[in-house]
């Protein structure tokens, strides 16, 4: 009997389901969209899609979609009804009452349909007014609105609990992931430059695998049970205080591992060790680079690596001026939009630093196709970062296929960095009307064979511009490797090296490919590269004031430029605006801002305040130097990780930027001193200059030509003297 | 010393210009947005309206220039670096031909700047005191088969020329009897020549000329010259063309410049022509605008002349033996053995001059057929230069000669952009190939200014000597019959054969130039290209191509005028005078048998002339012969003649005369008395010239163009169309035509 009971109470365990401990997300249908506006569905028929993601680190067990909406009170509610589509599949249908505009419902999604990555959540209406077959298709009184906002998908999740493997990687880290927490513990002290890499070269391979997801980079210790992810580095002597000893004697070499991480549930382990320094580098590297689901073993030893030798030139994620590209080559197939609304988005990288004429136009030759019965005003409106450029007028009633239909979107539409080229198709039917049946469906197809060129270009770009960097990390991801790049850190606290390995991290995310050349120094880092400073500001008071920053801690108060709101005042006009004028220009010029600098010595500190400075780096080498800095190391930190935040990050501006939590109490200023960066010839530079002052041209055109003549005349006497007649009547 | 100190100062002046220079082309190069790029190059237009005011010689004139080439480098800048783009192989070879054909433009545009930067006009150079110390002359008179009476006129002018008759010899080189011809298997042909030949003879013994012939036409011209040459023996040679009559006092303005200068080879006069040619005849502007030639004779030959490369035209020259024994005679490597000649002697060292004052009135072709057998041999004369004796190549010739000559040479080069500039906007509007990458606006801003100034600049260096739109009007139509024989001569020098142009041609009645037949599918392309770029003008949403539509249109709209305009002076006129009239103001006394009438004399000709006398001053005679007496400058004269008509007009009496036949004696006369003063070229030269308002020209160039399409096509209607056909039918198309014909012949004031 005794021996009996623990047998059977182990059956029962087994046996009996074990209530799997759940958590829960909450996703409001704003979030989901890229828009911030209510969900409008109109006519007798429409559709509207979102993009659920959900991570393959998470299993659903539940999800529910708390909906709200309003629709119109002139539906008749025995016709009218709302659809819920998860991936294809129905899972919901609403009736409409007009006497009950308002609705709210809680509609179950089944878990079953959810997939790992982005899951489509759709809605489709059909909506009437009148009993009747005959109605106009296109009455405004046909509409339903969906809450955005109060509307939300509740997920009730479980860690996956399919064991990692190195092949899982990419879906183990991408996109879907939000707010990743990774803490990185460096079994090895970090006392070299190589050592302070591996963090560097860890957070660029996470980072890349979630493209423009952030993610928080934390050093970790071994003990601490902080949430999230963690990465275990260090050589094998170091390394074998935290892992099985089956294990440690598998590091035979360049080491690369992945395992549940123990501690926290769903969350991952990696292991990247070696026998030695170069072994742990060449692990690190190995992380970045194994993009192809292989090998599926939990571990792997690299008994090779060829040195990644560096291209140069941009990374290979940024499009290059002059070239052309097919919508293939930008991860674009055949795509066929059919409804009103419905877009497909390109998503263009371009370099930080194109300078070209305002004339300068990004060309685009698609080949699409369209169905007939479409009327002369359908369009497909060609949006770059959600500002309309141009149009595809889709006129021709018996459809039509175009070979090369050439647009042309001026180059100033596009910023430095990411971009997002929208097509979005609004069909108007031919035949519509009441009484008619009216096609429901406009298939347009763009095919992957058009082009999208981006025009010569030189590179040249005024510095320092914190707004520049902070939309596309540039200059420090100027070469594409990160060779003119350096993290300088300022003291030696660990939350000073996690800020560094985030910045890395993030910068490889804007350059869409490793920094592999990017170096993490304690020293003086090269003159020759664009350096960025972290430190807290007790490690920047002992530094000497960088000559041209704005603002610089001293030992009792601090140094701080402050440039004020710009002074409006009366333009002048320059002479190319005179000519303007005088040929029949009638557009005002606008008041010029005019920016005093004063500067001011005051006491205190930053307090909970992060910092972030750029100026030119003293000795004139043409380089930037950026300043991150905080109160406290920890502060630091989370400086950094903030800056991987896009709305903070697109919000920076000018040369000097104060924060303290998020976007809204961003401040900023301009007024520096700058120079010009770039590979613009001579010829170009000359260009700006004279552009920029046309009087100076002028000037120079006109003294060449006087002089050309003044000389020319008095060659042509000594030459006619020397060879001509005496005896003319000089004409 | 001196010396060293002047070439110091050469090379500073030097240097400094070439800084000048390299920053105003560093400055054209320079990238700009459009908008100021327009306000650029439209300032700089503009800046050339008031400067063109100044005068238009020394720094003022550099200035211009300077002002001009840079907008000009600015559009080639551009035009370089941003409008030529790969699509496709079809469009880009149309855009390479179209690029090209534009840097012919734009070098011709460089190279006449250089060439006409400083023209000179020269002081006449005194004869030697002593007649004895005067360089012996030969006239040399070139004939083939011109009409036996064309030069007898030549000929006869050739003995009254002013100077010591012991030191002038006159020598008719008769190519039309070559022994060759004269015994040659067509027996006809033998025969003719034979009869002309005989006819030749007589009038040089009657007139006292010498007459010369060969055994054989090897070398053409050339040869005929360079067998002379070994029979003759004056210092100088002056070359005349048959139908080339120079006045008295051709030796005594040109023989003084070799007196002063040794190392003179030539002095070359301008070509002066009585009658217009077929194109001015046919659009009925013979008397309204500039001949075609005289922009080459005012303006550029004295440019030339600045810079020592005043070449041998082939007649109306006078030229050093010596010079010419020293290349071994005429050169006879090329068809335009004149060129080619003056070019080895500037090789060699050798100087030459241009003098401007018109001193033989010549002869237009008369149809455009023989305009057309003109041109190609000037066109493939100088491509077989281009190609044997290449200016950049030829030792011995200074830097700038070498310029001058190729600026000659490139010219000649026009029909395959002619050719090119016709068919690029249909490719564009037809065959929608993207000959050229740019949006309307930087066409507004580069292309349009430089077109602007590109017209700018050559009335301000042409504006005197030519209308605008005349030379796209007769290159457009040389160069659909040029360019194969450029063409064929670029690839083979050495085949173009020398081929005699027609003069004098009688032309009983009005016909369709069998020429004609290219101009109407040219015609019939650009109407439909037209029309196909309209439609699609019609059809087309996007604002930007519809307007490089509307650009591509309006080009091919001036194509259309230019080649209506074409069309129009292919409809042959009639001209059915034989003797040339030319207009003068003389006073002379008609007496008959006790009537004498005061006349003044408004025109004469070989044939008679024509008279004004007050109306209580006529009286008619009972004999309506008697003489005509007046006072040259050679002296008094009288001629026979008689009173062949009469009438009263606007307060006077018109009066017209026929010579009656004559001796020896009076022919020579008669002969100084039509071609003999040089001062009435003068004035008629300058009398045709001068500056015209460019819109006005413009405006009465096309306008005379469409007028003449318009009857060119109304003949068209009411007439066959066959080579040469003849006979009328009668319908308002027909009194249309004939009205116009009226019109025509009326406002035909010079030598019709």
């Amino acid at each position: 009997m005794s021996r009996t009971l623990p047998i059977l109470l182990l059956l029962v365990y087994t046996l009996v389901p074990r209530q799997v401990s759940a958590l829960e997300s909450t996703w409001s249908l704003a979030r989901l969209m890229s828009r911030d506006e209510a969900i409008r569905l109109s006519h007798a028929w429409d559709t509207y899609a979102l993009s659920l993601p959900v991570s393959a680190r998470h299993q659903i067990l539940k999800a529910r979609l708390h909906l709200e909406l309003t629709h119109s009170n002139a539906l008749v509610g025995s016709r009218s009804q709302l659809k819920v589509q998860l991936n294809g599949w129905h899972v919901a249908q609403l009736k409409f009452d007009p006497e009950h505009p308002h609705v709210e419902a809680e509609i179950p999604l089944p878990a079953e349909r959810f997939k790992a990555g982005y899951n489509q959540l759709g809605f489709q209406v059909a909506q009437h007014y009148t009993e009747a077959t005959c109605e106009f298709p296109h009455a405004p009184e046909l509409w339903t609105e969906i809450d955005s906002v109060k509307s939300r998908v509740v997920l009730e999740w479980t860690h996956a609990e399919e064991k990692p493997t190195l092949a899982g990687l990419d879906r183990l880290y991408d996109e879907t992931l939000r707010d990743l927490r990774v803490n990185i513990v460096q079994a090895t002290p970090a006392v070299n430059d190589e050592q302070r890499s591996w963090g560097a070269w860890v957070a660029q391979g996470i980072a890349l695998r979630l493209r423009y997801a952030p993610f928080r980079i934390f050093p970790g210790s071994w003990q601490e049970g902080a949430a999230g992810d963690r990465v275990l580095i260090g050589r094998r002597e170091d390394v074998a205080a935290y892992l099985p000893k089956a294990m440690v004697e598998r590091i035979a070499g360049p080491y690369l591992a992945v395992r549940p991480h123990p501690a926290n549930p769903g969350a991952i382990e990696l292991v990247l060790s070696g026998r030695d320094d170069a072994e742990v580098s060449q692990a690190a590297q190995a992380f970045i680079r194994l993009r192809l689901p292989f090998p599926d073993s939990a571990d792997v030893v690299i008994s090779a690596l060829d040195s990644l030798e560096p291209e140069p030139g941009p990374a290979p994620g940024i499009l290059r001026e002059g070239l052309a590209y097919e919508l293939e080559q930008l991860g674009i197939r055949d795509i066929t939009l059919e409804n009103a609304g419905q877009s497909l988005e390109v998503e263009l990288n371009l370099p930080a630093d194109l300078h070209a004429s305002d004339e300068t136009q990004v060309e685009l030759w698609l080949h699409l196709a369209y169905r007939a019965g479409l009327r002369r005003d359908s369009v497909l409106n060609v949006e770059v970062n959600g500002v309309f450029q141009n149009s595809v007028h889709l006129s021709a009633e018996r459809g039509a296929e175009y070979r090369g239909y050439h647009l042309a979107i001026p180059l100033k539409s596009f910023h430095p960095g990411r971009n997002l080229l929208r097509f979005s198709l609004y069909p108007a039917p031919l035949i519509s009307g009441e009484c008619t049946y009216v096609q429901d469906r406009f298939p347009v197809t763009i095919y992957r064979n058009s082009m999208i060129q981006l025009p010569s270009a030189s590179h040249y770009v005024r510095l320092p511009d914190l707004g520049l960097f902070g939309r596309t990390g540039f200059p420090y991801i100027q070469a594409g490797d990160g060779s003119m790049a350096a993290i300088e850190l300022l003291d030696d606290e660990a939350e000073t090296l996690a800020a560094g390995w985030q910045i890395a991290g993030r910068w490889a995310q804007q350059n869409g490919a490793p920094l592999t050349r990017l170096t993490i120094t304690r020293k003086a880092a090269d003159a020759s590269r664009h350096r960025f400073l972290l430190g807290s500001i007790a490690a920047l008071r002992v530094r000497d004031a960088a000559p041209g920053a704005p603002w610089w801690p001293g030992a009792d108060s601090s140094r701080l430029r402050l440039t004020g709101e710009p002074r409006f005042e009366a333009p002048e006009p320059s002479c190319a605006d005179w000519l303007a004028r005088l040929l029949g220009e009638e557009k005002p010029l606008p008041a010029d801002a005019r920016i005093r600098p004063t500067h001011i010595q005051l006491t205190g500190d930053l307090g909970r305040q992060r910092l972030l400075m750029a100026y030119p780096a003293a000795g004139g080498a043409e380089r930037v130097e950026t300043v991150l800095t905080a109160q406290t190391p920890g502060g630091l930190l989370e400086a950094a990780q903030s800056l991987t935040q896009a709305e903070l990050a697109h919000a920076l501006n000018g040369d000097l930027a104060l924060w303290l939590d998020g976007p809204e109490t961003l401040a900023w200023q301009a007024g520096g001193a700058g120079f010009y960066l770039g590979d613009a010839s001579q010829r170009e530079r000359m260009g700006a200059v004279f552009a920029r002052h046309p009087w100076f041209g002028l000037g120079s055109i006109a003294l060449s030509a006087l002089a050309f003549a003044a000389l020319g005349h008095r060659l042509l006497v000594r030459f006619k003297r020397r060879h001509g007649p005496v005896d003319d009547l000089d004409v | 010393m001196v010396d060293f100190r002047e070439r110091v100062i050469d090379r500073s002046f030097a240097l400094a210009f070439l800084v000048a220079t390299g920053s105003l082309v560093a400055l054209a190069a320079l990238p700009l947005d459009a908008e100021r790029q327009a306000i650029l190059s439209w300032s700089c237009v503009a800046l050339l309206l008031p400067v063109r005011l100044w005068p238009r010689r020394g720094w003022g004139r550099l200035l211009f220039l300077a002002i001009t080439v840079f907008v000009v480098l600015r559009y080639l800048s551009w035009r370089t670096y941003a409008t030529l783009q790969f699509h496709d192989p079809t469009s880009y070879l149309a855009a390479v031909l179209l690029y090209a054909a534009e840097w012919h433009g734009v070098l011709l545009l460089l190279l006449s700047g250089f060439v006409n930067v400083h023209p000179i006009v020269r002081r006449a150079a005194p004869l030697p005191a002593r007649e004895v110390d005067y360089p012996t002359v030969d006239v040399l008179i070139t004939t083939y088969d011109e009409d036996p009476e064309l030069v007898r006129i030549t000929l006869v002018a050739a003995t009254a020329i002013d100077y010591p008759e012991d030191r002038l010899r006159v020598y008719l080189l008769d190519d039309g009897a070559s022994e060759a011809r004269l015994q040659g298997p067509d027996s006809t042909r033998a025969r003719a020549a034979r009869e002309r030949q005989a006819v030749l003879r007589h009038w040089c013994e009657l007139h006292g000329a010498y007459y010369l012939n060969r055994p054989d036409n090897r070398g053409a011209k050339s040869g005929n010259l360079n067998a002379a040459l070994a029979r003759t023996s004056g210092d100088l040679v002056l070359i005349l063309d048959a139908d080339h009559v120079p006045a008295r006092a051709i030796l005594r303005q040109t023989v003084g410049f070799f007196v002063s200068d040794e190392r003179l080879f030539l002095v070359q006069t301008p070509h002066f022509f009585l009658n217009p040619d077929p194109i001015e005849k046919n659009l009925g502007l013979g008397a309204k605008m500039p001949p075609e030639n005289a922009m080459f004779y005012g303006a550029i030959h004295p440019g030339l002349d600045f810079w020592q490369s005043s070449f041998f035209c082939g007649s109306a020259a006078l030229l050093r033996r010596e010079a010419l024994n020293e290349v071994g005679g005429f050169a006879g490597d090329s068809i335009t053995e004149d060129a080619e000649t003056a070019m080895l002697l500037h090789s060699k060292g050798w100087r030459s001059l241009y003098w401007g004052q018109p001193l033989v009135a010549g002869l237009q072709p008369d149809t455009f057929t023989s305009f057309i057998i003109q041109r190609m041999r000037w066109a493939q004369g100088m491509m077989q230069i281009f190609r044997l004796h290449n200016p950049l190549w030829l030792s011995g010739l200074k830097p700038w000669q070498r310029l001058a000559y190729l600026s000659n040479m490139l010219f000649w080069l026009f029909p395959l952009a002619r050719v090119v500039y016709l068919l690029a906007p249909l490719c564009f509007l037809v065959f929608d190939l993207r000959i050229y990458d740019a949006t309307p606006t930087e066409i507004g801003a580069y292309a349009l200014p430089y077109l602007l100034a590109s017209k700018l600049e050559a009335h301000y260096l042409f504006g005197r000597w030519r209308w605008p739109f005349v030379s796209d009007i007769y290159e457009t139509m040389q160069s659909l019959f040029s360019l194969p024989a450029v063409l064929r001569a670029l690839k083979n020098p050495r085949s173009p054969r020398f081929q005699v142009t027609p003069k004098l041609e009688r032309l009983e009645e009005d016909f369709i130039s069998p020429l004609a037949k290219p101009f109407y599918g040219l015609t019939a392309l650009l109407l439909a290209g037209g029309a196909w770029g309209s439609v699609r003008l019609w059809d087309e949403s996007d604002a930007e191509k519809a307007m490089l539509l509307l650009i591509g249109l309006l080009w091919l709209a001036i194509n259309l005028a230019v080649v209506l305009a074409a069309l129009g002076a292919l409809l042959e006129r009639r001209q059915r005078r034989r003797s040339q009239r030319v207009k003068v103001d003389l006073t002379a006394e008609w007496r008959g048998t006790a009537v004498n009438i005061p006349l003044r004399l408004t025109d004469v000709s070989l044939g008679g002339a024509q008279g004004v006398c007050p109306l209580e001053a006529f009286h008619l005679p009972q004999s309506l012969e008697g003489d005509l007496c007046l006072r040259q400058p050679f002296g008094p004269c009288a001629f026979r003649t008689r009173i062949v008509n009469w009438r009263r007009h606007r307060g006077h009496y018109v009066l017209g005369l026929a010579f009656i036949a004559s001796s020896p004696q009076e022919y020579r006369q008669r002969v100084l008395l039509v071609y003999g003063d040089s001062r009435r070229w003068a004035l008629l030269f300058r009398k045709r010239h001068g500056y015209s308002g460019f819109i006005g020209a413009t405006a009465r160039l096309l306008a005379a163009g469409f007028f003449h399409a318009v009857r060119h096509f109304l003949w068209l209607s009411v007439h066959r169309l066959r080579r040469g056909a003849r006979g009328a039918v009668d319908g308002p198309g027909a009194k249309v035509l004939a009205w116009s014909s009226r019109k025509n012949n009326e406002t035909d004031k010079l030598a019709a």
